[in-house]
């Protein structure tokens, strides 16, 4: 998530508000104004502002000073953002992009080996006040909002009612739900989960392999795989929209066709299947001498599982892998996947004919593919 | 497994005697290896010393002593496959079981936590070399391994780190720990392939007359002239509407209605009837309804095809290939060319409803046996995206003229594989056009779904997926059922629809029982076929070529014609070549080649 970095004046405690570029605030929900000008407008509750001095009466409002103008200017209105006392302002919601997400809790119930995000050991205060008060500022005409962790259906309740409030507030939103999928296996839980009826609802269910030896050793809890596929079946009884998740690592590359047929033969009923290329940050970093691979290692198998899919009618798509590591015949199916803030390009990309098609890299990996290399007119990027 | 499978061939004057070890092969492996073989020897089995078995290989006449030879050379290989089916019968047999009741059954048993590290779940199998076997499981999945694995397997010594071993655990052929895990994942996909049980009978064919304007030399429906007219096998408007109102009585949400003859064009004002009485009795029923006109288009005009357009009736019709092999049987009774009639027709339907009016079926005679190049090429001609290589069927004039017009099944082999490959390369070369019937079985073998063709199902679709209704309104369970009835044999008239009730007729006595007995599952010589899920029983043929509805496996065309076609595409499928399944995929998919590639 993009963060700014100033000077904190008043803020003794987080704040979340939405951005608002006009001086006047119309809104009646709290409004933060972002100016170069070191004033508070009318009827904001807060300023971002690049002025290196706060205005002269602070009031008691919240205030960040001295952003840098390039970074403020980023800003738009409806965006929200979550300040911290450490001067510290996260936009924890971009107006108008697709790749917003709401985190429900930092819990999970997995202990995955690439896990960029790993679980917080010391349990956080919940999520649930916040998570309201950024769907009531959110803009009604919001057309993507994703739930995601930790394991979201940890919290239950708060996932009932987040699921609630965009039911009323977003009724026509495609909302998705980004899960290791353990919990579904309980009936009741799934029930009451579909239960709200959300018209665009996605379930993202992670399944890193094809047997449970190689999915469990991956979640690091045994047991999981099993009640994965029990909970996929619940989903299906219950006719939900899922996409599988694959994250592509040293322990399953090899399994890549097989799980392409395992899907096919168990789960034909999916409506969308992802392989996913690895992002190494957190424990993912940790562990990079165990799950490292570079995408030139599967990307042959990965072809072959993608075609298997299409073939069979399987909407199939891969993300987080540049195309120059693909085989030119899957291009097709790699998808820009990389969220805008943690994307970049690298030297090597500069003269790149699929620059403006492809996913880029991870800002945030701590390591790169030593074989990105740009793609010259068709037919002459592959010369060896 | 201890393994003494010690064996010992002899001759004598009339044959070869094999003796086996009774400490090593049970009597049920000796007996279901040695049914195999009864098509072209008489087997004779005794015990001979304490120890041992004999089992006697004695030729058919029509057989002769080197294929004999032959046979107990492959009997022995079979001994062993039998024996250790028995084994591994009843190492999964119970499972088999606990597998079909969590698919069907509404109250379901748990199952005994067996914590075996290895479970082995129900399979069958088959060698494909001296060191390949193929596997096939009981929903389908198929996996070829080393034979050395295999034997590890029955051992349960098979590594953990061994790729066989986690690819035989992806595809539910072994189980770890969750055995119950795996034990529901099958029976999903059990009810998935079995599907069709569940909304019974959806095509009905109404034989709307026995007369035709045709006279082909193999008619399966032995129609009659319609000259001087005659009009007493002409479906009456009373038997049409009892038929109709029957059919909407079954329970399936889809109905096919197929007007069948003859030539059912002869009764143009009963199918109209029929057309219109069940568009209204649908408007409560609300199924979805589909009218499939099998017609040899000669009688068509175009007030008839503009009614067919609007009333979305599809028109199914022949044609036998170029010219000179259409006439050649298919010979109108006026003495006309079919063919001229035919594409004439062709292209005033198409004129009206687009491209894809009519789709044609072909009869292969013994003079079409080794032009089906050029029937092909005939097809792609005028526009047909698929053919379906089909073997002369026994009825009708056909089974009286089977000297002249039919050949050994072998002989269709044989000039099916060339065709296939004819076929194949056209599709390479990027001509989309199919071969049904191996679609069909590659849709069996390839995906998780149920396959709506009466013949490759278990049990039996006879009945319970389709019916007839013969112009008298007799109801039949297949088209061939009611072709024996017209040579003289009621043996599968199930009722009438003026005297019967639905429940009479299909909930009676004759279609459970020959339902029952037409399960590939428990059929002898099925039952250990590695082919079981791609096949299925055809209960009448069966009837016509033993007298009975189970049939004899080692001398029945059916199951030579499957046996070798299945062989024949897991070739393929087994080479695995990109380009060649992708075609598969546009045939199992009715895509494009472009689509299916990226
Ligand atoms: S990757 Fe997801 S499921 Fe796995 S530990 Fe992290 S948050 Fe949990
Ligand atoms: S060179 Fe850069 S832009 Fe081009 S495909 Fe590779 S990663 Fe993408
Ligand atoms: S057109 Fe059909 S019904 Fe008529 S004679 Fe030929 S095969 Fe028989
Ligand atoms: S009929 Fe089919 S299932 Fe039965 S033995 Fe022959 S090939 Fe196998």
């Amino acid at each position: 998530m993009k963060t700014l970095w100033g000077t904190p004046h008043d803020i003794s405690s987080p704040v979340v508000a939405k951005v608002s570029r006009s001086y006047l605030s119309l809104w009646s929900n709290p409004t933060i104004l972002a100016s170069e000008e070191p004033h508070f407008g009318f009827g904001h509750t807060g300023l971002l502002t690049s002025s290196e001095v706060p205005p002269s009466k602070t009031e008691g409002k919240p205030c960040l000073t001295g952003i840098p103008y390039e970074e403020l200017s980023e800003l738009r209105d409806g965006d929200i953002v979550k300040l911290y006392p450490d001067g510290r302002a996260l936009r924890i919601w971009e107006e108008g992009s697709h790749q917003n997400v709401v985190f429900v809790t930092e819990k999970c119930d997995c202990r995955c080996i690439m896990c960029p995000q790993p679980p917080n050991p010391d349990p956080q205060p919940s999520l649930w006040q916040e998570n309201k008060q950024i769907l009531s500022l959110v803009n009604p005409k919001t057309t993507t909002i994703c739930f995601t962790g930790g394991e979201p259906t940890l919290e239950l309740d708060q996932l009932k009612d987040l699921l609630s409030i965009c039911k009323r507030r977003f009724p026509d939103a495609a909302l998705s739900i980004l899960t290791n999928g353990r919990r579904f296996a309980d009936f009741e839980m799934t029930r009451q989960l579909v239960g709200i009826q959300n018209k665009h609802l996605l379930f993202c269910v992670s399944l890193d392999g094809d047997t449970e030896d190689v999915h469990d050793q991956i979640v690091g809890v045994g047991g999981s795989f099993g009640q994965v596929i029990r909970g996929l079946y619940n989903l299906t009884r219950f006719k939900q929209l899922v996409e599988l998740r694959f994250v592509i690592m040293r322990q399953n590359f090899k399994r890549l066709p097989y799980y392409a047929e395992f899907v096919y033969r168990n789960l034909p009923f999916v409506s969308h299947v992802a392989f996913m290329g690895l992002e190494y940050t957190g424990d993912a970093a940790k562990n990079l001498h165990t799950i490292r691979i570079d995408p030139t290692e599967y990307a042959g198998l990965l072809r072959e599982a993608v075609l298997h899919l299409h073939r069979r009618q399987i909407n199939v798509s891969i993300y987080n892998v540049p195309k120059c590591l693909l085989p030119r015949d899957v291009w097709c199916f790699a998808q820009d996947s990389i969220s805008s803030w943690k994307k970049s390009y690298v030297d090597a990309c500069l003269p790149c004919q699929e620059k403006e098609h492809c996913c880029g890299v991870f800002t945030t990996s701590i390591v790169l593919s030593e074989n990105i290399k740009p793609i010259g007119p068709i037919g002459r990027e592959r010369s060896e | 497994m201890s393994v003494n499978q010690e064996a010992y061939i002899t001759t004598d004057d009339e044959g070869y005697l094999v003796r086996l070890n009774k400490g090593f092969y049970e009597q049920a492996a000796v007996f279901s290896a040695a049914y195999k073989f009864m098509g072209g020897n008489i087997i004779k089995i005794f015990p001979v010393e304490d120890t041992m078995v004999g089992i006697h290989f004695k030729p058919k006449e029509c057989g002769s002593i080197e294929k004999t030879k032959q046979d107990v050379n492959s009997f022995l290989n079979e001994a062993i496959d039998q024996q250790v089916r028995l084994y591994l019968e009843r190492e999964f047999g119970h499972m088999r079981d606990v597998i079909v009741e969590h698919a069907f059954s509404q109250v379901k048993k748990k199952v005994d936590p067996l914590k075996q590290s290895l479970n082995i779940l129900p399979f069958s199998f088959k060698r494909l070399s001296d060191s390949q076997m193929l596997l096939v499981n009981c929903v389908g999945e198929y996996v070829a391994i080393p034979k050395q694995d295999f034997g590890n397997l029955l051992n349960k010594s098979l590594d953990k780190s061994a790729p066989t071993y986690t690819l035989l655990k992806s595809k539910n052929f072994i189980a770890g720990q969750d055995l119950e895990l795996a034990i529901e994942m099958l029976s999903t996909k059990m009810r998935t392939r079995k599907a069709f049980l569940k909304d019974f009978t959806s095509l009905h064919m109404v034989v709307l007359t026995g007369h035709c304007n045709c006279r082909c030399d193999y008619c399966h429906a032995s129609s009659s002239d319609i000259t001087n007219k005659h009009t007493y096998q002409n479906m009456s408007p009373q038997i049409a509407d009892a038929a109709v109102n029957m059919i909407f009585e079954s329970p399936s949400p889809e109905i096919k209605i197929e007007f069948q003859g003859g030539e059912p064009l002869i009764n143009w004002d009963v199918l109209v009837q029929i057309v219109h009485h069940a568009k209204e009795l649908n408007l409560k029923a609300k199924k979805q309804l589909e009218f499939v006109l099998c017609t040899n288009m000669a009688l068509l005009d175009e007030k008839k095809i503009i009614f067919l357009k609007k009333e979305g009736v599809l028109i199914s019709t022949s044609l036998d290939g170029p010219k000179s092999l259409h006439d050649l049987h298919r010979k109108m009774r006026d003495g006309s060319s079919g063919y001229d009639k035919f594409t004439e027709n062709l292209a005033l339907a198409r004129h009206f409803m687009g491209r894809g009016a009519a789709s044609p079926l072909l009869t292969i005679t013994r003079d079409h046996l080794d032009k089906l190049p050029e029937v092909i090429d005939e097809y792609i001609r005028l526009g047909f995206k698929g053919i379906f290589l089909r073997a002369l069927n026994p009825y009708g004039f056909a089974r009286e003229e089977m000297a002249s017009l039919g050949y050994p099944m072998e002989d269709f082999i044989e000039a099916y594989k060339k065709a296939f490959r004819y076929i194949l390369e056209r599709n390479l070369q990027g001509e989309y056009f199919s071969e049904n019937y191996a679609t069909l079985l590659l849709s069996r073998i390839l995906t998780p779904f149920a396959t709506g063709f009466m013949d490759l199902q278990s049990p039996a679709g006879a009945g319970i997926s389709g019916a007839i209704y013969d112009y008298d309104g007799g109801v039949y369970p297949t088209d061939e059922g009611r072709m024996l009835a017209r040579t003289g044999d009621k043996e599968f008239l199930l009722g009438n629809v003026l005297e019967n009730s639905f429940e009479e007729v299909f909930g009676g006595h004759k279609l459970r029982s020959l339902t029952s007995k037409s399960c590939v599952e428990i059929l002898p010589g099925c039952s250990s076929c590695a082919y079981q899920t791609y096949c299925g029983a055809d209960p009448v043929r069966y009837y016509v070529e033993t007298g009975d509805v189970v049939g004899f496996r080692p001398e029945s065309e059916f199951c030579m014609k499957n046996m070798a076609i299945i062989d024949f595409l897991f070739g393929y499928l087994l080479e695995n070549d990109e380009r060649v399944m992708d075609v598969f995929w546009s045939w199992i998919t009715r895509k494009p080649l472009e689509a299916i590639r990226s």
